[in-house]
């Protein structure tokens, strides 16, 4: 199959990673007949340009995330390859079993593309459609990929990845606009993380829309400090990238992980679970706490009282260096 | 947050009650069945009450029912029958169906006007089919409701895959307010639904199908978020939750010791909270295995591994389903060796634990 994609390929300004995932769909398309996409919310426009391009190639089925899984499961053992939009709450929870057991089960090669919030500023508490459990979920299932792309560039660019990869994806997507982090394009490989900023003294890792960005600016803030921090986009959260934890955990001795999830199971628990095995350095998982998920407000607001915005992440890594920095040769 | 069911005293209903007259909810209770009843945990008690922790289970219900009027049993049609509920409380028997999004949501409202439901379905079907009602309406809000998920981890055997179970302690340790129970056999089932039952709010007891060795041969006292050290040992610790697991991990150190290696071995029968206290103690011997019917992604290992990390890194070695559905099917000893969660296997983890534990020992030495 030939999706590889030009890696120069840089979303517009203010386009967000599910809006630029719709993009590389068509994309998916036009190249390959196999390709379907399936709607869990037709109401939003987001499935437009695909349905006018490819008609009988797009099925739409309201808030029927089991069925629709099901035909999903159906298209890929018939040698199609569905692509199924829909909201991470209500396809990866509502449908979980489907997923498991009509995609993962028969290792069908079918993309599930999930936004983990509702709209471009809604900022509304863990509900029907808005769930950040997913990644834990997501790496539990046999079978199934996980990645999280870090802006609109790279959700584009892992779109295409999926397509071309052999196997049921989930992608991890925002539905809101969020700060660049590939400006100039992204070479984006699934199960490779990328080095986004070189440094000694400790590294962050992040995954997924807005704290990636907000991670590079943590770093910037702790470079004024003088400490030298790497950033790796750890953009596939199963399978990890063993071999770059590792360096990272050989080179710089700690590790501080930030996700838009809780701060157990997702990102934090699949790299402690690698380090564990690999090389056990001190780590901090930053996330979500349990007593701010039922917090609303605007995306921003809600980051920052997390502590996932630049000063919030600065200021843990800060406070997790000074803790290790004795016991570490 | 609606409101939480007030944490008030299991309420007893008469004469019954005489064996429970404390209430699970006091310290040291949930220990007595009502009435005379055989010794926890003796061959008599054994033989009223299994070594299934399903059928362990099931009795618990029926005698917390015959104290504690606000008890309801939901069904989802796996045809226990022969623990008579449904004759004894017929009003507080549900026969729901296969139908486990409703059988959560039925539950859900009775616990908000005041009941108690324990809702009787397979871990598979519990945390994946209904995985939406029980985080949304179970887990969101608080509801004072108990899940029991039965054939959890490889216990369905024959039935294979799409009945096994590894995900659901992935799956719902990310969810507020939710503990998570995994007892080690059929005792610590029995104390295990007492003491679901007297804690206020939601809580998920997984347990196995069929009958698994004894861990607990007499009584003790089960504190939620307490692991329970069934062996000292200073080398290595083994960390295991759940039914046969548990066992096995006894039986791993038993052969460790007669290696001359010595193995703490817990039972981890809270997941959520974890004991932090315990596994950080644990962290001390300097290497860790946890060992558990469940992917080695993102369940005891998981919850293990993000704990010790961030407050005491030391090699890890996670015993578990290596992330992959277990299609060859078999009796379930033997799917329990054939996928490396036996005593044998848990040994061999032990080693490479202390293996590593060891090289990373010279290599702080050389610096």
């Amino acid at each position: 199959m030939t999706v590889g994609g030009s890696p120069q390929w840089v979303a517009p300004d203010g386009l967000s990673a599910a809006a630029a995932c719709r993009l590389a769909q068509r994309e998916l398309a036009r190249r390959d007949a196999r390709f379907f996409s399936l709607e869990a919310n037709p109401d939003d426009a987001g499935g437009l340009p695909f349905r006018a391009e490819f008609p009988e190639r797009y099925v739409a089925w309201t808030g029927a995330e089991a069925s629709l899984i099901g035909a999903a499961g159906g298209l890929a053992l018939a040698g199609k390859i569905p692509l199924v939009n829909m909201f991470s709450a209500r396809g990866l929870m509502r449908a979980c079993e489907q997923v498991r057991l009509d995609l993962c089960y028969h290792h069908a090669n079918a993309k599930l593309f999930g936004s983990i919030d509702e709209g471009p500023e809604a900022g509304s508490p863990e509900g029907a459609h808005r769930a950040i459990g997913d990644l834990a979920l997501a790496r539990s299932l046999p079978n199934l990929t996980v990645i999280a792309p870090a802006d609109a560039t790279a959700a584009y660019h892992a779109t295409l990845a999926a397509g071309a990869h052999a196997g049921p994806v989930y992608v991890r997507l925002a539905r809101h606009a969020t700060p660049p982090v590939y400006g100039l394009g992204c070479r984006f490989e699934i199960g490779r993380g990328i080095v986004l900023r070189d440094g000694s003294d400790l590294t962050l890792v992040a995954a997924s829309p807005a704290v990636v960005a907000a991670a590079l600016a943590a770093a910037e803030l702790l470079r004024r400090d003088g400490i030298d921090a790497r950033v790796i986009d750890l953009h596939t959260v199963k399978p990890i990238d063993r071999a770059l934890l590792a360096q990272a955990a050989e080179e710089t001795g700690l590790i501080v992980t930030v996700e838009e999830h809780p701060v157990r199971g997702g990102l934090g628990g699949a790299v402690a679970e690698a380090l564990g095995d690999d090389c056990p350095v001190p780590m901090r998982i930053l996330g979500v706490p349990d007593a701010c998920r039922e917090q609303a407000g605007t995306r921003q607001e809600q980051l920052r009282r997390c502590g996932l915005d630049a000063p919030g992440i600065a200021g843990s890594a800060r406070r997790a260096l000074a803790r290790w920095q004795g016991e570490r040769a | 947050m609606a409101p939480r069911t007030a944490a008030e005293p299991l309420k007893t209903s008469g004469d019954a009650a005489a064996g429970a007259a404390a209430g699970p909810g006091a310290p040291g209770a949930g220990t007595a069945a009502p009435g005379a009843g055989p010794a926890i945990g003796s061959p008599a008690w054994i033989a009223a009450y299994s070594l299934s922790s399903r059928t362990a289970c099931r009795k618990a219900q029926l005698d917390l029912a015959r104290v504690e009027e606000r008890l309801f049993s939901l069904e989802g049609d796996l045809g226990q029958y022969q623990v008579p509920f449904h004759r004894e409380f017929p009003d507080r028997f549900l026969q729901i169906g296969i139908a486990e999004g409703d059988l959560v949501g039925t539950a859900v409202g009775l616990a908000l006007r005041g009941k108690i439901p324990f809702v009787n379905t397979f871990a598979a079907f519990l945390s994946m089919r209904a995985c939406d009602q029980v985080r949304f309406a179970v887990a969101g809000q608080g509801a004072n409701v108990k899940l029991v998920g039965y054939v959890a981890g490889l216990s369905g055997c024959f039935a294979g895959s799409t009945h096994h179970c590894i995900e659901d302690i992935a799956i719902l340790r990310t969810l507020p307010n939710l503990v998570i129970l995994s007892p080690a056999d059929a005792v610590e089932t029995y104390k295990a639904t007492w003491a679901a039952a007297a804690w206020d709010g939601p809580v998920y007891l997984r347990l196995g199908r069929a009958e698994t060795p004894q861990v607990y041969f007499g009584d003790y006292e089960l504190t939620i978020g307490k692991a329970v050290v069934l062996a000292e040992g200073d080398d290595v610790a083994l960390l295991a939750t759940g039914n046969q697991m548990v066992a096995e991990a006894v039986a791993a150190a038993k052969r460790l010791g007669q290696a001359g290696i010595g193995a703490r071995v817990l039972d981890v029968h809270t997941v959520q909270p974890l004991d932090r206290e315990a596994v950080l103690a644990a962290a001390s011997t300097g290497a860790v295995v946890t060992v558990e019917e469940h992917n080695v992604l993102g369940g005891l290992g998981g919850a293990v591994a993000e704990l010790l990390a961030q407050e005491a890194p030391v090699p890890l070695v996670r015993v578990g389903v290596e992330d992959r559905f277990c299609e060859a099917v078999g009796p379930y000893e033997e799917m329990v060796a054939h996928y490396g969660l036996d005593a044998a296997a848990i040994a061999a983890a032990a080693r490479r634990a202390l293996e590593r534990k060891r090289t990373l020992g010279r290599r702080a030495r050389r610096r």
